[in-house]
């Protein structure tokens, strides 16, 4: 079982826009990446659960080849900086990505 | 910024614009391609970010032609990969392979990233697609109310376990005093870190239970006053709240600061978040021409 964690140079989070939060999955190997993408590994109901939010709050999720990267982006629960708002730059909600794995196949 | 380098200014100086055009601007106005010069701008106005490893502190170096651009670090201590310069576009944007500014979308479906050699990246085949009419991005905040906020700690398992009991207790004697919270006048927030303070409803371990939890006590206001006034009400009800089971009877809080309380100031919020179109881009960036130095 491989740990999404330790095949990626990049797991993140920020605001794309005070609406959204946009996730950054940087794999360090192409193959990895086409794995990732073959198994659909990042998937609406992945984040759903991830994230307990709806699917319809998973707004996209690309994969860009170019830099090996898969991008999801979720409706914030709350606008950036709205009263009881967590995380202004939304930088710090990309904890939940570390614990996916590639399922055993 | 076209405009006012046309009209033969040496410095402009704006209040917001799009980071991209402060790059962009010189070689559009020479008539390179659009979608080039704006890619290179977004990578360059990122000092060195788009390197590997990525840093503020430092700039990229581009090199235009008709057809692409080159990066390159001018730093040794980085480099420009295909992953480092394309990984960019990710940055702060729901979709890579569109972005959106103003008057129009920069499209990379067709972008091609080569690496050169160890430290140079050369770009090609971004296109710039321009909007049907000019539209640019309109943001506003509006003064929601002002916020005083008191910092304090917690170590009791028995306070830890049964917290939201406790934090919903504090808020119905808080209500009773200041009948503005249950009216939406004023709001009363407790922040648990350690806990869900950072994710909020997105924490997926909110249930487990942490040795220790910062509590940050929030109000909100119309005025500064009322927000002390709610901010030490509170705090001083946790302090003493009497919980089923309390052992630790002399009080519930560990205060790291005397006095405990900040006034945090003017609260704004988005209120405004639209797309505007304009028929002459130029009119809504009225410009001044002036003479600096005395020497014109």
């Amino acid at each position: 079982m491989t740990r999404l964690a330790d095949v990626t140079s990049v797991i993140r989070s920020k605001n794309a826009g005070p609406y959204e939060l946009t996730l950054d999955i940087i794999f360090t190997e192409t193959f990895w990446f086409d794995e990732a993408v073959r198994c659909n590994l990042v998937n609406a109901a992945t984040l759903a659960s991830l994230y307990g939010v709806d699917e319809s709050d998973v707004l996209s999720i690309i994969a860009f080849a170019p830099a090996n990267a898969i991008k999801a982006t979720l409706r914030r629960p709350l606008a950036s900086g709205a009263l009881g708002e967590t995380d202004v730059y939304g930088a710090q909600q990309h904890a939940p990505l570390l614990t996916l794995t590639f399922g055993n196949e | 910024m076209i405009h006012a380098l046309d009209d033969g200014a040496d410095v402009v100086v704006a209040g917001r614009c799009y980071d991209p055009a402060v790059f962009a601007a010189v070689p559009i106005m020479r008539g390179y391609p659009v979608g080039l010069s704006l890619h290179m701008g977004k990578i360059l106005e990122c000092a060195a970010i788009a390197a590997m490893p990525g840093s503020g502190s430092d700039c990229m170096f581009a090199t235009l032609d008709e057809t692409g651009f080159t990066v390159e670090t001018l730093s040794d201590d980085r480099i420009c990969t295909v992953t480092s310069v394309a990984a960019h576009t990710l940055y702060e944007k729901s979709d890579p392979y569109r972005l959106a500014g103003p008057g129009g979308m920069l499209d990379l479906t067709k972008t091609a990233f080569d690496q050169l050699d160890d430290r140079r990246v050369r770009v090609s085949g971004t296109v710039f697609e321009p909007s049907v009419s000019h539209m640019i991005k309109l943001e506003g905040a509006r003064l929601t109310g002002y916020r005083t906020v008191s910092i304090a700690g917690v170590r009791a398992p028995d306070f830890i376990a049964r917290i939201d009991d406790i934090l919903n207790g504090v808020r119905t004697s808080v209500a009773a005093q200041f009948p503005e919270i249950t009216g939406n006048e004023a709001t009363l927030l407790f922040r648990a870190y350690g806990r869900d303070g950072v994710m909020g409803s997105l924490e997926p371990e909110r249930d487990q239970q942490p040795h220790e939890i910062g509590l940050v006590i929030e109000a909100v206001a119309s005025t500064q006053a009322q927000a002390d006034a709610i901010c030490a009400f509170a705090r001083s009800t946790l302090l003493h709240f009497g919980y089923a089971g309390r052992k630790s009877t002399a009080g519930n809080l560990a205060f790291p600061y005397s006095p405990s309380d900040f006034k945090a100031g003017e609260v704004y919020e988005f209120s405004v978040y639209h797309l505007m179109r304009i028929a002459d881009p130029k009119a809504a960036f009225p410009a001044d021409m002036m003479p600096l130095g005395g020497r014109r």
